[in-house]
């Protein structure tokens, strides 16, 4: 009988073990998904945004305030941004700017919003009016090799 | 011919094995004690060559990482690679490896040493559903304790890991913690990998049974049981994770 209490306590333990270890990880080791997130949703739409992908980064300032949803395509072919802020403290005027920046020469794409100062706030799924979209660099080294080019045949005809 | 024939008919009989058996719940008062019993004997004993094994390897993804992290100036990155990793693959896998080790052998060399001395028949003169008493216990024994063990390889390794971290490679605390949160989703990644854990402990526990109850009773029946249950489980639990990778769209969104 004895013996049967301690082969209970045992898996007692072992299931309680596995209860907080599965806990710990969902609430320290683990970006919480399965979460409500307490915030709101905006849509910015791009004519560009090559590289940026979902869970991208949005900034203020420097500062994580949220993240990108998803892209998708609109019917007039830009992309259609959603993202996410995380706050619901945190309320922008409706003439916020967004712009896709890039960390580094080559690095990830994310979000910077710029916030305006206008009276009005922008509420759930509203849509950002005023964006830039982020420079591809195929396109940029496309321009300066045309230039390059151009400047070649100049010097070629003045010789 | 004859050899696909005798393939086709084992499968359909390892089918009907495992269908008799999860149909026979437990109804009495004995059959639960024997489930916990089961438990305690199948999980609780694993649990330390879990640990051991999710530290170990837990410590030496991180150091791998780190030299390659390292070269393209990204190690605060170290953390959420490892639990990426870890949670996604290694840990089901290699849970489900070393449970085929221990469990299995250990499950197909005890049913068969009792389908050799005869004990099911003895049971059956006597009576009693050894399907009730002996093969359902042990079949759900093992299916609760191998999520459990999956997640405990997990923190075992995301443990190490930080130790590996913060002591042996100088890494602040709060960058290996920012980076594991940030990296790994628990619903997505930590979840996958707990789907599959529950799989691989049906596959595990099925093979090693079905092993046991139809061992042939000559001189090396038995080794033969332990070591095909061994081999077939451990490919079983590779192959099936390829499918539910494939099947579940793997690939990082």
């Amino acid at each position: 009988m004895s013996e049967n209490r301690f082969i209970n306590a045992g898996v007692g333990a072992l299931l309680l073990l596995g209860i907080v270890s599965t806990m710990f990880i969902a609430f320290f080791a683990s970006a919480s998904d399965w979460k409500d997130y307490q915030g709101y949703n905006l849509i910015a739409k791009f004519d560009e945004s090559a590289g940026l992908r979902s869970r991208a980064p949005v900034r203020i300032a420097g500062v994580q305030i949220g993240e990108v949803v998803s892209v998708s395509l609109t019917e007039n072919y830009q992309a259609n941004v959603l993202i996410r802020i995380d706050s619901t403290d945190l309320m922008l005027a409706t003439d916020t700017s967004a712009n896709i920046y890039t960390e580094g020469l080559l690095g990830v794409r994310y979000i910077a919003l710029s916030p305006g100062f206008d009276e009005t706030l922008l509420k759930h799924n509203d849509s950002i009016e005023q964006t830039s979209s982020g420079f591809v660099l195929e396109n940029l080294i496309g321009q300066v090799m045309v230039q390059a080019g151009l400047q070649d045949e100049v010097t070629d005809e003045t010789r | 011919m004859s050899s696909m024939y005798a393939f086709c008919d084992r499968l359909g009989l390892s089918f009907r094995f495992i269908m008799r058996v999860l149909a026979s719940y437990p109804s009495r008062r004995v059959h639960v004690k024997q489930i916990l019993e089961q438990i305690y004997r199948l999980g609780n004993e694993t649990v330390l060559i879990i640990l051991v094994a999710g530290s170990f390897i837990g410590m030496v993804i991180t150091l791998q990482g780190f030299t390659n992290l390292a070269k393209y100036g990204a190690e605060s990155e170290i953390s959420g690679l490892t639990a990426y990793s870890i949670y996604r693959e290694l840990a089901p896998v290699l849970t489900g490896i070393l449970v085929a080790g221990r469990v299995g052998s250990l499950l197909a060399a005890e049913i068969g040493m009792m389908q050799i001395n005869q004990q099911f028949m003895c049971l059956e003169m006597l009576g009693i559903n050894a399907n009730r008493l002996i093969l359902f216990p042990r079949l759900l024994a093992v299916i609760v304790s191998m999520p459990i063990l999956n997640t405990l390889f997990c923190l075992s390794a995301i443990m190490s890991s930080n130790v590996v971290c913060t002591v042996g490679l100088g890494l602040p605390e709060g960058m290996f913690w920012n980076s594991l949160q940030y990296q790994t989703l628990f619903m997505l990644d930590f979840m996958h990998g707990l789907k599959k854990s529950f799989v691989f402990g049906i596959i595990v526990a099925w093979i090693a049974l079905f092993q046991g109850m139809y061992t042939s009773k000559d001189r090396l029946g038995l080794a033969h049981a332990t070591t095909t249950t061994v081999v077939s489980a451990s490919l079983f639990v590779l192959a099936i994770d390829y499918v539910i990778t494939a099947i579940s769209g793997g690939v990082m969104v």
